[in-house]
């Protein structure tokens, strides 16, 4: 693993306590029990079982570990690309789940293959928009150029087919008998040429048989060369694929992460009862907006991801500047440990073609949510203020045993204070 | 003005504890009329019904009052519904506890201010008294509690317990039966014997991990199973074939009487050979094997302790001389759980004729042992499991020897010197009685001339 890869490679092995004690977690060796018995969950991770030195490499799988536990008590699904990222806001959109049945298929028959191109995740063919110069020349050569024949026969099949559609509506149109079934040995070289010299103008259709012969990874260009159609050549648009601008995922889209299949289940709240809303989350604002370093964008991190926000929400006016959460955004914190934070509420996840986890957050639409949560963590000084106050003795509460002296409990006494000696009370 | 209704004296007349509840409080107002009661202390009151025009007040912890704040509360009838069980400890109290309660029940909240007036602390009432109704004594922390009277109740724990009993014997069968497969103690608490050994106890112990596979001997080839992560995997087949080999081989040497050593000389391998050594009456090596200690071991060992026993395992007597002049012992067979560092000891082993069994790495030489165990000599769980099986097989022999020793079968000979040694000893005997019996004669001759003296 290195630092530039955004997901971990390695697996994460901890041991039972009664084994931690004795250096056992099932390795080769026990391991060195003065770095692996003081941390508070054993987590280990290993990188060579064995090495020419006799000795077991191993280090601290805490970082990826933790951070997975904090992802999950998020309790954030992981959903399917947005399909359209032109920066603005997606009104009515919700995130699908990649675990919906139609699109996470993947053992499949060639006509679900064709039928299910737009919605599924995995592909045999490589996508050409994230190929190199030399991947794309050498898998040319290596994978594309072998299957020359190959393609000829499908594109006749493809033609004989087509053929037959049109003897027959045409048929059914000047009230004919249908016409016999065109098959592939029917068609003539010179016809076939032909076909091969028209779709070859027609990139749209060109396209279209290549990447389902190859079964390529979706492009979304097919609005591109919509001027490009053919007159009386109508072709079938489904709705773009959500893996044709940033490519497919490397793994299954949900990285394991997450099985939650979708964000509508409801919090319980221990006084509330159940919350209409999800709770809001505290981030970390890790690089607060300043332009003299060329930071125009604060950079937000969520339970250890570096999250993204909407585009109309980065914009900070001089009005939203002037506002507490505008000023956590611009200003450094120099005073609070790990810098400022700050309540967003999570909208959803996605993992990426590259396997790195984005999380989109906004701004929190309701203002009581944020109150419940800062409440339940004891941030909302509530109970500073109670306490605040029967440490001075200034309760406006009544004594709940009016029998017994009311007396401060909280009150540290003082031997040989003025008030221990009754002087304070004139 | 907002008529103050003390609740506190009515509770405390009749005798409520913390948790009980007043289970009702009617008011007669027209659902016009009705607002929420302010509550001078929101954490112990429940206001639960304002759809209709009754609500209900509930006390759940200590006593507490209640301001309404009702201009018109005058004509508001309070009646209080109290549990029949507490009325009738109300009814039972003395005389002028129960006129107050009654007088508190019917109160009209315009005579509540007299009423409360004599029942509780003034202070109460007045906010600025309740501050500090008594000046504040010297070392209040210091003065002592006067202690308050228990309430008499009676002991419930037999009924208690015949409770959880019961319960326990009606559901105690249900759910799941954890089952704990592993403990790291019981290789000690319970050591393993040839019996138990198994692919799977091999493999959990880690005895299938050989080294890097840069670090092999090739002549270990036939126990190497393939490579994975970088690392030799042994064969737990040959593994498993090995161990018992040589637990059988441990056992034949201990039912003959021989003497084995258990050697293992990296850290944390003393509980290991010490356990061994226990099970098969065997001897431990811990430390550094001092080179010399078989083929120089007259210089080494000399002067060591050394007892000798019969079949029975019986001490005799009459070898001290034998003993005191006798050569130091060679152990009849040593087990070596680490061999690498053990050259010395092996070769000397060899030199002597002694039989060794060690366990074999992928690293490891295995022609310097006689009975190879191909297996992890690095993890102490693995090398605990080999030790505790060979320890057990040894206290097998010793227990069939021993057996059969009581049957009269007795599978070993005298060694060759403690032999000799005895017919030494025999003829010397044999020499003293004669010289004896020839004194004894004289003795009796001139016994007998001294009498005819």
């Amino acid at each position: 693993m290195t630092a530039t890869l955004p997901y971990p490679t390695h697996l994460t092995i901890t041991t039972p306590s009664t084994s931690r004690i004795n250096g056992d977690w099932g390795f080769k060796r026990p391991l060195p029990l003065k770095t692996t018995t003081k941390q508070t969950f054993p987590l280990v991770r290993v990188r060579q079982m064995d090495s020419t030195e006799h000795v077991t490499d191993f280090q601290s799988a805490s970082d990826h570990t933790m951070t997975l536990k904090k992802f999950q008590e998020l309790n954030l699904p992981i959903s399917v690309p947005e399909r359209d990222v032109q920066g603005g806001a997606p009104v009515g959109v919700h995130p699908r789940s990649v675990f919906e049945e139609d699109g996470d298929v993947t053992a499949m028959e060639p006509a679900q293959a064709e039928s299910l191109e737009s919605k599924r995740w995995k592909f045999k063919g490589p996508w050409l928009a994230g190929m190199t110069d030399g991947e794309f020349k050498r898998w040319l050569e290596k994978n594309v150029r072998a299957k020359r024949a190959e393609f000829h026969v499908y594109l006749k099949e493809v033609y004989a087919k087509e053929l037959t559609e049109e003897y027959t509506s045409q048929a059914i149109q000047d009230q004919l008998p249908i016409p016999p079934e065109v098959k592939a040995a029917d068609i003539t070289e010179s016809q076939f040429m032909d076909h091969l010299r028209d779709i070859r103008q027609d990139r749209l259709v060109l396209y279209r048989r290549v990447s389902r012969f190859l079964d390529l990874a979706p492009l979304c260009t097919d609005s591109q060369f919509l001027s490009t159609m053919k007159v009386n050549r109508p072709q079938e648009f489904d709705r773009e694929s959500p893996y044709g601008i940033k490519g497919p995922p490397i793994t299954h889209p949900s990285a394991g992460l997450s099985y939650l299949r979708t964000p509508h289940f409801i919090e319980n709240h221990p006084i509330y009862g159940p919350q209409k809303y999800h709770p809001v989350v505290k981030a970390r604002v890790l690089k607060p907006r300043s332009s003299n370093f060329g930071i125009h964008d604060p950079v937000i991190g969520v339970a250890g991801f570096v999250v993204d926000r909407p585009v109309y929400q980065k914009n900070l006016s001089s009005v939203i500047a002037a506002t507490s959460r505008g000023k956590t955004l611009l200003n450094l914190d120099l005073v609070n440990r790990g810098g400022s934070k700050i309540y967003y509420k999570l909208d959803s996840a996605t993992i990426d073609s590259g396997g790195r986890l984005r999380i989109n957050i906004s701004d929190p639409a309701n203002a009581a949510n944020e109150l419940v949560v800062k409440e339940l963590l004891g941030e909302d000084n509530v109970k500073n203020d109670l306490y605040r106050e029967a440490i001075q003795g200034t309760s406006s509460e009544a004594p709940r045993n009016p029998n017994t002296i009311h007396r401060i409990h909280r009150k540290t006494h003082m031997y040989g204070s003025k008030e221990s000696y009754g002087l304070d009370k004139a | 003005m907002a008529p103050i209704i003390h609740f506190y004296a009515l509770i405390q007349d009749l005798g409520l504890n913390c948790g009980s509840k007043v289970s009702g409080v009617r008011r007669n107002l027209t659902a016009a009329s009705l607002r929420p009661a302010r509550w001078l202390s929101p954490t112990n009151w429940q206001l639960m019904s304002a759809q209709s025009s009754k609500f209900k007040v509930g006390i759940w912890c200590a006593p507490w009052y209640i301001l309404l704040p009702y201009p018109d509360i005058t004509r508001a009838k309070l009646t209080f519904s109290v549990p029949k069980s507490v009325a009738r400890r109300a009814l039972t109290q003395p005389a002028h506890q129960a006129a107050r309660c009654l007088r508190a029940l019917s109160t009209q909240p315009t005579t509540t201010q007299t009423a409360v007036s004599d029942l509780a602390p003034t202070a109460l009432l007045n906010p600025s008294s309740q501050q500090n109704p008594k000046p504040p004594a010297i070392f209040v922390a210091n003065a002592k509690a006067t202690r308050r009277k228990k309430p008499d109740e009676v002991d419930k724990t037999a009924e208690y317990y015949r409770h959880g009993q019961q319960l326990k014997s009606q559901i105690g069968s249900l759910g799941t039966n954890l089952e704990q497969r592993y403990r790291p103690g019981d290789l000690f608490l319970n050591p393993p014997g040839p019996k138990d050994v198994t692919l799977e106890l091999l493999m959990a112990s880690q005895a299938h991990m050989g080294h890097h596979t840069s670090l092999w001997n090739p002549a270990n080839a036939r126990y190497i199973y393939g490579i994975r992560q970088g690392i030799h995997i042994i064969a737990l087949e040959q593994t498993a074939a090995h161990l018992r080999r040589a637990a059988r081989v441990v056992e034949e040497i201990a039912y003959r009487g021989g003497l084995i050593l258990f050697v293992g000389t990296r850290p944390g391998q003393m509980q290991i050979v010490t356990q061994a050594a226990r099970l098969a009456r065997g001897c431990h090596l811990f430390t550094k094997w001092t080179p010399g200690s078989i083929t120089n071991s007259d210089v080494i060992l000399n002067g060591m302790q050394i007892q000798m026993l019969d079949e029975n395992d019986e001490p005799l007597e009459g070898f001290d001389r034998h003993l005191i002049e006798r050569r130091p012992l060679v152990p009849d067979l040593v087990v070596c759980l680490n061999p690498l560092e053990n050259f010395t000891l092996l070769h000397e082993c060899a030199l002597a004729n002694v039989p060794t069994i060690g366990v074999v790495d992928t690293n490891t030489e295995p022609t310097w042992v006689t009975y190879s165990i191909p297996a992890n000599d690095d993890s102490l769980r693995c090398l605990a499991v080999i030790g505790s099986v060979l320890g057990r097989a040894g206290e097998i022999g010793h227990k069939r020897r021993l057996e059969d020793a009581k049957l009269g079968i007795v599978e070993w000979q005298t060694p060759l010197d403690v032999q000799n040694f005895m017919v030494i000893n025999r003829k010397l005997a044999e020499k003293e009685a004669q010289r004896a019996a020839q004194f004894s004669k004289e003795e009796d001759a001139a016994t007998a001339l001294s009498q005819y003296d």
